[in-house]
C-alpha cells in the first residue's frame, strides 16, 4: 500500500515538474525536416541600407520592434563599433524555430541577465532558448554538451570555463554544431583566439579602467599629492581574461604614475575562490597592511571583488580614500537604482543585450549557413587571431551616465 | 526459506522501493521526452557516463559507511590524483602506467592517513576525513601543480577519455560498472564482505568474537582513497587537464547517493545494489531534467524533492521494522 | 479508607508474543506487593501499562474503584502513580531540590523561589533521614543516593502508588538496608508499593504479598508469610527443580595443567596468578569491580598486558588481540552479552559463525549451507527457542542470547580449549540457569577447562571445582569446593 502511495507521490512530483518546464511541454520540435531554408538573398537591400558610417549606433532604423526583424544594415563593418548586430537578409520567421542552448558554469548575475536578454530576443530572431547551468561541474558541462547534441539542438552560446577550455572546445567541435563563446577567450600556444568570441579584451579593459581613475580622481579627492596614490590590483590568475585586465592595469598605471610602481599591490583570488569573501579578505589585508598608501585606485577585474573591496573600505573607514571601478557590472546598476553612493563609483557597464544580441545573431547566421567560423565578423578580426574576438563597445559609466547608456542599448537592439 | 517467502521479503526491501522509483522515473521521462529519446541508447550511455565518477567514489564510501565510518575525502583525493597525473605525465618522461600507479598509491597514502587518524588518534572519521581531504589533499593538489591547471596531452589518456567499445560504450563506463559488480559480490558473498557488516553492527563484539576491525579499517580507508584517486585520474583524462577544483565537490553527493541507496549511517546494513540504484536514479533524474529543458532555477529544487522523497520512503518502510522490535514508531 | 490498586483482565500482545494474558490481581495500600516471575513473565509490561507508557489491548487498571486509562506517563503521574525504573530518570546536571520539584518549581512570574524549594526538600530529607543535601548535584551522587532522590520525587508528588523495578541490582548491602527502611516508611504512610524482583531473599525480607507470573499469566498470589522459597520457585518455573545443585552431574576427571597465569600485571590487576586444569571448572568470586573480568580480558588479548607470564599447554603465549587467542583455543563469553557478546542486529546464524568464517567457505564465497548447518546444530544442541536461525538476536530472550554465544564457541568447527564465562547467568531465569550449570560440566567433561566468573555466591560455590577470590585487582584467596563456605568467600572478597 505504501509503495503505491510512494509511486503516486513520485508521479505527481514529476508532473508538477513538467508543468514548470517550457510551455511547449511534451511535444518538442526535433521534427523532421524543414532544413533551414537557404537564405533567399533578397536583392533589395533593406530599407536603411544607406547608413551613416558614423560610429554611433547604426541601427537608427529604430525599426519596428517585435514582429519583423528590424531592417538592419547588411554591411557588417558598420556595426563594428556599435553594440553589434549582424543581420542576414533572411526573415527569421520564414524558417523553422532554432533550438539554442545558453550554457554557463555558475549562476552569476551576469549570466542570468544574459539569459533574460536572450529570451527577450526569442521572438525577434525566432529561436527557442534553453538555459543550462553546470554549477561549477566541468564534467557535467562536457556531458551535457553531448547530451544536448544528441537531442538535436542547433547551436550553443557558451561561457567556456578557463581551466578546461581546450577540452570543452574539443567536445564542442566533436558535436559538429556551431557555437559562440562569451567572455572567456580560448587561445592557442601562440596567443591566437581559436573560438569566435564576444567579450572585452583584457588589456583594453585594464587600460580603460586605470585611465578613467586617473582622469577622474580629482573629482572625488581634490588636488592631492599623486605620489601617495597606490593600487589594489585584483586578478584571478587561472582565468586569462581576468589576468590580462590585471596586467593592463599595471601597464597603464606605470605609464601614468611612473614613480608609484612599488605602490601596486596584486591580489590574486586563486588563493581562495571567485567569491566575495576571498575578495574581502584580500582587500582588508592589503588596505590595513599598507598605511603608506593614502589613496587607493582599485580597478577590479571582477564585480564581486569590487564589492568586496568596497565593504573592506567601509569596515576600515577608508571610503573617502578609495576609488573602485570594475569591468562588467550587473549588480552595481541595480544598486545605483537603489541609491547606492559609496566608493565603488563606476564600472564598465555592460548591458546583457550587448552580449546577447551579437551572440545570437552571430549564431543564427552560423546555423543557417550564411557564415562560417572563418567568415563571421572577419572584417573586424585581429590579424593574430584565427577566429574573431568581437570586442564589445564599452564605456565607463557612473551613477550619472548609466541610464542613458542602457536606454540606448535597448533601442539599438530593436526592443 | 522457501521461494514464496523470498519473493515476499524482496518486495518489502529497500531495493524494491528503489527499483520502483527508478521505473517510475524512466517511464515518466520516456513518455515526455522528445521522440522518447530518454531511453535511446545514446542517452542511456550518457546517463551511465555521468555516473562513472560517482560510482567509484560511492563504492569506497559505501564500504566504509557499512563498516561504521565516514569518508568525506575521496573527492579531494581525486583532485590531488588528477593534478599529480597532469604534472608528472606532462613534466617527465615516466611511462604512463607507472604514473597511474603513483596516483593510485597517492590515494592509498591519503587513505592510510585517514586510518591512522581514526584508529590511533581516535578522531571521528567525519572530521578526520574532512580535514585530510579539504586541507591535506587539496593543498597537495596546489603544491604539486604549482597552482595551475596543467594540460594533459597523451595518447593513452585520450584513449581512456574517448574510446568507446563498439563505438557506443565508453571505456570508463565499463571500468566502473565492472568495479561495482565485483565489489558488490565481494561485499555480499565473501568472508571479507561479511566481516565488514559484522564490524559495522558492533565493532567491539566483532573484535571479541575473533575479527580484526583495526586491520579492516585500514584496508577500507586505503581502498576508498585508491578508488578516489582512480576517479580523479579518469576525471583529469576527461578534461585533459589537472583541474584544481576537480572532483572536490563530489564528496558530499557521493555520501548522499550512499544514503539514498539505503545504507544507513549507523552501519551494518545496506548493499551495493541499493547504492547503484540510488546513483542511477539521481543521474537519470538529472538527465531527464536537462532533456526536458527544465530551467536551471528549478533543477536544484527538483533534485532536493527527489532526495526528500527517497528519505521519506525509507522512513516509512522502516516503521514496519521498528514496530517489530517493539519500539515506538513515531 | 484503604487504597486499592486493581489490575483487571489485562492483556497485551506484541508481534509474535502474548506478553500478558488476562492477568488480574490487586495490591492494597500499606503493603508491599511483590511481582515475581522469570524473564519474559510480563512484569515489566505490567509496570509499563501502569505508568501509561503502553496501553493494554484489553482490561483495565482500577484505582480506588475507578477505572483509569493512562495514555501517557504524564497522566499516570497526575493520577498519583510513580514508577521507579532501573534506569535513572533524573537530570544529572541539576541538584537535588531541582530534581525533586521538577514539575512544580514554585515559580512566581517565572522566577523560581529557591529558598522555598530548599526548605521543602530538606523537610523530605528529614522525614526519611537521608544522607543528602538539597544542593548536591545529582550527577555526582552514587546510584543508591540517586535512587533515593527518585523516591523523594515520588513522595513529593504525593503518589499513592509507587512501583520499584529491580531496585537492588546496583546497591550494596548497606544501601539495600536503607532502601528497605525507606520502603517501610512509605508503607507505614499507607502507600501501595509494588516491588518487582528476582531475588528471593529480598522478597522474604520486605514484602507482604507475592504475585507470581509466568509466561504472561497469573500463576498465583500468596502471602509472603505463608510460603517458602521452594514453593515460589516451583510456581515460577512450573516444575520442581529440586535442588539445582544436587542434580548437577559433575565432571570428576581432571587432567594436566592447561592454562597457567603468573604475576599478571595490567592497568587494573596486580600480581595475579592461577592455574587451570583440563576438565576443571574454576570459579572466580568477588565483588563487582574486583578485577575478574579484567584478568580474563587480558588473558584473552582484549586488553593490553603490562607484564606477567601466560602459558597455554605449557607453551608461553602473549595475545595481542582476541583473534589470536581464539586461534589458540581460548574463548570468552563477555559479561555484557548485548553490547560485547552479540551483534544484535544480525541473525543467530551470523553470530554463531563469526570466529570460524574462514572455515565455512566454498571456494571464494561463503557457503550458506555450511553456515546454516553450523547454526542449526547450535540451536539443537542448546535448545535455543527460535523458529529459525534467521532470527535477529536482538529479539531473543537473555537465556537464548547466552546460548547463542555458547554455541559460537562450541561448534564443531571451533577448537576450544579454554572457555571463559563471565557472569553467564546474569538476567537469566531459574530454569535456564540450571541448564547452563549442566552445560558447564558437560564442557568440562570433554576436556575443556572452564573459567566461571560469577557474583552470585551460591552459584559459584556450588558449580565450581575450585574457587579463586579476588578483591581490588588482586587474588586474595584460593579454596576448593569442599573447603569453601559462603562466609569464607565473603571474607576474602571484602576484608583486608
Amino acid at each position: 500500500m505504501k509503495k503505491i502511495i510512494a509511486l503516486l507521490i513520485a508521479i505527481m512530483m514529476l508532473a508538477t515538474l513538467a508543468a514548470c518546464t517550457k510551455d511547449e511541454g511534451p511535444a518538442s520540435p526535433s521534427t523532421s525536416a524543414s532544413a533551414s531554408t537557404s537564405p533567399s538573398a533578397s536583392d533589395a537591400p533593406s530599407a536603411s541600407a544607406s547608413t551613416p558610417a558614423s560610429t554611433e549606433s547604426s541601427t537608427q532604423a529604430s525599426a519596428s520592434p517585435e514582429g519583423s526583424a528590424p531592417a538592419g544594415p547588411t554591411d557588417p563593418s558598420v556595426n563594428a563599433n556599435s553594440i553589434g548586430f549582424f543581420f542576414d537578409d533572411v526573415d527569421p520567421h520564414s524558417r523553422r524555430t532554432y533550438d539554442i542552448v545558453w550554457a554557463y558554469m555558475r549562476p552569476m548575475a551576469l549570466f542570468l541577465n544574459i539569459h533574460d536578454a536572450m529570451v527577450e530576443l526569442e521572438d525577434v530572431l525566432n529561436f527557442k532558448l534553453t538555459g543550462y547551468c553546470a554549477n561549477s561541474d566541468i564534467d557535467a558541462m562536457l556531458q551535457n554538451i553531448e547530451i544536448f547534441a544528441d537531442q538535436g539542438v542547433d547551436g550553443y552560446i557558451i561561457v567556456i570555463d578557463a581551466t578546461a577550455n581546450m577540452r570543452i572546445k574539443e567536445v564542442l567541435d566533436e558535436t559538429g554544431l556551431p557555437y559562440i563563446g562569451i567572455l572567456n577567450s580560448v587561445r592557442d600556444s601562440n596567443g591566437s583566439e581559436i573560438v569566435p568570441l564576444i567579450g572585452m579584451e583584457g588589456f583594453t579593459i585594464g587600460h580603460m579602467m586605470t585611465q578613467w581613475l586617473y582622469d577622474n580622481y580629482k573629482k572625488y579627492w581634490g588636488d592631492i599629492d599623486t605620489s601617495k596614490i597606490g593600487m589594489l590590483n585584483y586578478t584571478f590568475s587561472p582565468n586569462i581574461d581576468f589576468h590580462e585586465r590585471h596586467l593592463g592595469n599595471i601597464e597603464k598605471f606605470n605609464e601614468l604614475l611612473p614613480g608609484n610602481g612599488d605602490l601596486i599591490f596584486p591580489a590574486d583570488g586563486v588563493s581562495g575562490a571567485l567569491d566575495e569573501q576571498t575578495g574581502y579578505d584580500l582587500a582588508s589585508a592589503i588596505f590595513a597592511g599598507h598605511p603608506e598608501v593614502e589613496y587607493w585606485f582599485v580597478p577590479s577585474c571582477l564585480e564581486l571583488y569590487a564589492f568586496a573591496a568596497s565593504r573592506a573600505a567601509e569596515t576600515l573607514n577608508m571610503e573617502d580614500r578609495v576609488l573602485i571601478t570594475t569591468a562588467n557590472s550587473d549588480v552595481l546598476s541595480a544598486q545605483w537604482d537603489n541609491g547606492y553612493d559609496g566608493c565603488f563609483v563606476s564600472c564598465i557597464a555592460t548591458h546583457a543585450l550587448q552580449y546577447a544580441a551579437p551572440a545570437l545573431s552571430g549564431l543564427v547566421s552560423l546555423i543557417n549557413g550564411t557564415s562560417t567560423f572563418d567568415t563571421l565578423w572577419s572584417t573586424i578580426r585581429n590579424p593574430r587571431d584565427l577566429y574573431t574576438y568581437f570586442e564589445m563597445d564599452v564605456e565607463i559609466l557612473t551613477i550619472d551616465t548609466y541610464k542613458a547608456f542602457f536606454d540606448r542599448v535597448r533601442a539599438e537592439s530593436g526592443l | 526459506m522457501g521461494a514464496a517467502e523470498r519473493v515476499k521479503n524482496f518486495l518489502k526491501s529497500k531495493t524494491f522501493t528503489l527499483l520502483c522509483i527508478l521505473v517510475a522515473i524512466m517511464a515518466f521521462f520516456w513518455y515526455f521526452s522528445a521522440n522518447h529519446s530518454f531511453l535511446s541508447v545514446r542517452n542511456i550511455t550518457s546517463i551511465l557516463y555521468s555516473m562513472v565518477l560517482f560510482i567509484l567514489f560511492s563504492i569506497g564510501v559505501s564500504l566504509l559507511v557499512i563498516f561504521g565510518e565516514f569518508d568525506l575525502s575521496p573527492g579531494y583525493v581525486g583532485t590531488a590524483a588528477g593534478a599529480t597525473l597532469a604534472t608528472i605525465l606532462s613534466g617527465t618522461g615516466i611511462p604512463w602506467f607507472l604514473v597511474m600507479l603513483i596516483c593510485l598509491l597517492l590515494g592509498i597514502v591519503f587513505g592510510l592517513i585517514n586510518a591512522v587518524l581514526v584508529n590511533k588518534f581516535r578522531v571521528q572519521s567525519f572530521i578526520a576525513t574532512l580535514a585530510v581531504g579539504s586541507f591535506l589533499a587539496k593543498g597537495f593538489s596546489y603544491i604539486i601543480s604549482g597552482g595551475r591547471a596543467i594540460a594533459i596531452d597523451h595518447p593513452v589518456i585520450d584513449w581512456l577519455a574517448s574510446y568507446k567499445l563498439w563505438d557506443v560504450v565508453p571505456v570508463t563506463v565499463i571500468i566502473s560498472v565492472a568495479l561495482i559488480l565485483v565489489y558488490g559480490i565481494v561485499l555480499a558473498k565473501t568472508q571479507f564482505g561479511r566481516s565488514i557488516y559484522l564490524c559495522g553492527g558492533n565493532k567491539e563484539a566483532a573484535r571479541l568474537a575473533g575479527l580484526d576491525p583495526k586491520k579492516l579499517s585500514y584496508l577500507l580507508f586505503a581502498n576508498s582513497g585508491m578508488l578516489g584517486a582512480m576517479a580523479g585520474v579518469l576525471f583529469a583524462s576527461r578534461l585533459k587537464s589537472g583541474n584544481l577544483d576537480g572532483t572536490n565537490s563530489y564528496s558530499f553527493p557521493a555520501v548522499t547517493a550512499v544514503i539514498f541507496g539505503g545504507i544507513s549511517f549507523g552501519g551494518g546494513s545496506g548493499n551495493m545494489v541499493g547504492c547503484f540504484l540510488g546513483l542511477l536514479i539521481i543521474n537519470a533524474f538529472n538527465n531527464g531534467l536537462t532533456i526536458m529543458r527544465v530551467s536551471p532555477n528549478w533543477t536544484g529544487v527538483a533534485s532536493g524533492a527527489l532526495l526528500i522523497l527517497a528519505l521519506t520512503l525509507d522512513y516509512l518502510s522502516n516503521r514496519r521494522v521498528r514496530r517489530q522490535i517493539g519500539g515506538k514508531t513515531s | 479508607m484503604e487504597k486499592l490498586l486493581e489490575f483487571k483482565n489485562i492483556s497485551k500482545a506484541f508481534p509474535g508474543v502474548q506478553a500478558l494474558d488476562n492477568v488480574s490481581f490487586s495490591a492494597r495500600g500499606g503493603a508491599v506487593s511483590a511481582l515475581l516471575g522469570e524473564n519474559g513473565a510480563g512484569k515489566s509490561t505490567l509496570l509499563k501499562i501502569l505508568s501509561g507508557d503502553i496501553q493494554p489491548d484489553a482490561g483495565s487498571v482500577c484505582i480506588d474503584g475507578e477505572d483509569r486509562r493512562f495514555a501517557s506517563p504524564y497522566q499516570s503521574i497526575k493520577a498519583s502513580v510513580s514508577v521507579i525504573y532501573q534506569e535513572r530518570q533524573l537530570l544529572g546536571a541539576m541538584n537535588v531540590m531541582e530534581n525533586v520539584f521538577l514539575d512544580d518549581l514554585h515559580e512566581k512570574f517565572g522566577i523560581v523561589n529557591r529558598s522555598e524549594l530548599k526548605r521543602k526538600t530538606q523537610e523530605i530529607i528529614d522525614i526519611f533521614e537521608l544522607p543528602v543535601k538539597p544542593t548536591d548535584i545529582v550527577g555526582r551522587l552514587s546510584v543508591a543516593h540517586q535512587q533515593m532522590i527518585e523516591i523523594m520525587k515520588a513522595y513529593r508528588r504525593g503518589s499513592d502508588i509507587i512501583a520499584f523495578d529491580e531496585p537492588t541490582a546496583p546497591l550494596t548491602d548497606k544501601e539495600i538496608a536503607i532502601l528497605f527502611k525507606l520502603i517501610r516508611e512509605l508503607k507505614e504512610r499507607g502507600k501501595i508499593i509494588l516491588y518487582v524482583s528476582h531475588r528471593m531473599a529480598e522478597i522474604f525480607q520486605i514484602t507482604d504479598d507475592i504475585i507470581v507470573l509466568k509466561d504472561g499469566q497469573l500463576v498465583t498470589t500468596l502471602r509472603t508469610s505463608g510460603t517458602n522459597e521452594r514453593e515460589l520457585v516451583k510456581a515460577m518455573v512450573g516444575r520442581d527443580i529440586g535442588d539445582t545443585y544436587s542434580n548437577l552431574k559433575r565432571n570428576e576427571i581432571m587432567g594436566d595443567v592447561l592454562l597457567e597465569v603468573k604475576n599478571l600485571e595490567t592497568d587494573y590487576v596486580h600480581d595475579v596468578s592461577f592455574e587451570l586444569r583440563r576438565g576443571e571448572v574454576l570459579g572466580f568470586a568477588g565483588l563487582v569491580g574486583a578485577g575478574r573480568t579484567e584478568v580474563m580480558r587480558a588473558v584473552f588479548g582484549a586488553d593490553p598486558i603490562i607484564s606477567g607470564e601466560i602459558k597455554l599447554e605449557g607453551k608461553p603465549v602473549r595475545f595481542k588481540k582476541p583473534k589470536d587467542a581464539i586461534g589458540s583455543g581460548i574463548a570468552l563469553c563477555p559479561e555484557d552479552r548485548k553490547d560485547q557478546g552479540l551483534i544484535l542486529g544480525r541473525s543467530i546464524r551470523d553470530n554463531v559463525s563469526i570466529p570460524v568464517l574462514s572455515k565455512l567457505k566454498r571456494g571464494l564465497f561463503m557457503s550458506y549451507r555450511a553456515e546454516e548447518a553450523l547454526a542449526a546444530e547450535a540451536v539443537r544442541k542448546y535448545s535455543i527457542r527460535t523458529p529459525s536461525t534467521d532470527k535477529r538476536t536482538v529479539e531473543l530472550s537473555g537465556g537464548n542470547q547466552q546460548k547463542t554465544i555458547l554455541g559460537r564457541w562450541t561448534s564443531d568447527k571451533m577448537v576450544t580449549k579454554v572457555l571463559i564465562l563471565d557472569e553467564p547467568t546474569k538476567g537469566i531465569d531459574v530454569g535456564t540457569k540450571a541448564e547452563v550449570y549442566q552445560m558447564i560440566h558437560d564442557f568440562a567433561a570433554t576436556g575443556i577447562g572452564v573459567i566461571f566468573i560469577s557474583s552470585e555466591l551460591p552459584e559459584v560455590l556450588n558449580v565450581s571445582d575450585n574457587i579463586i577470590v579476588m578483591q581490588n585487582g588482586r587474588v586474595t584467596g584460593r579454596v576448593s569446593r569442599q573447603e569453601a563456605t559462603e562466609e569464607l568467600v565473603v571474607a576474602m572478597s571484602m576484608l583486608e
